[in-house]
């Protein structure tokens, strides 16, 4: 799975994207935990970032694919 | 109702020029500039530093667009967001709404800021 940061979860993350090794389908919380495990500067950002796939803000109970190519949305504060 | 989207590098001109001027049935021209003002919370700041997501950005504008404009029709939008740094007293964003009556746009323009900043994801960085 690609995950893709931005802004403050990008500077958090250290890097523009990541390749997370995951076997099989997993839920939001499941990604989470693996992702911080690899990269802990994410932490905080569990509570306040969204997750996107295909440009679409994913469900809470929607499960990530390995082949998934996700995007880390920390809080929005344009215009 | 037709949209106009640019996200650009340099100040965002005041007036803005649309690709698509006025039509003969426009009633009203709506206009917000979202300006750089000097304190960000408590802290006095010289610019904000603005980064986007720009393709997810544009499909979530069209999105709530197309919700939006159900409620309150209008014959066209311009959004332009400036990213990269942004000086104090400088627009961060444009958005104009021409409609035929002023109602529609005022209320499509509001509603639209809202779901912006609850939705789009761009991002200001002190």
């Amino acid at each position: 799975m690609r995950v893709f940061f931005f802004a403050q979860s990008r500077e958090a993350a250290g890097c523009d994207e990541y390749q997370l090794e995951v076997a099989k389908p997993v839920a939001q919380a499941e990604f989470w935990r693996i992702l911080v495990a690899e990269l802990p500067k994410l932490t905080s950002f569990q509570k306040t970032a969204r997750l996107a796939r295909h440009e679409t803000y994913l469900h809470i109970d929607e499960l990530l694919n390995p082949d998934d190519e996700i995007a880390v949305i920390p809080p929005v504060s344009g215009g | 109702m037709h949209i106009e989207i640019e996200f650009t590098q340099k100040p965002i001109a005041r007036p803005q020029e649309w690709v698509v001027p006025c039509q003969p049935e426009t009633g009203a021209l709506v206009e917000f500039f979202g300006i750089v003002r000097e304190t960000e919370g408590t802290e006095k700041i010289a610019s904000l530093q603005y980064e986007a997501y720009a393709s997810m950005a544009e499909k979530v504008m069209r999105e709530k667009i197309a919700l939006l404009e159900k409620q309150h029709p209008c014959q066209a939008i311009r959004i332009v967001h400036r990213l990269g740094l942004v000086p104090k007293g400088e627009s961060a964003i444009y958005v104009g709404i021409q409609s035929r009556h002023r109602q529609a746009g005022f209320l499509l323009l509001q509603e639209f800021m809202d779901e912006f900043k609850k939705d789009v994801p761009i991002w200001k960085i002190k």
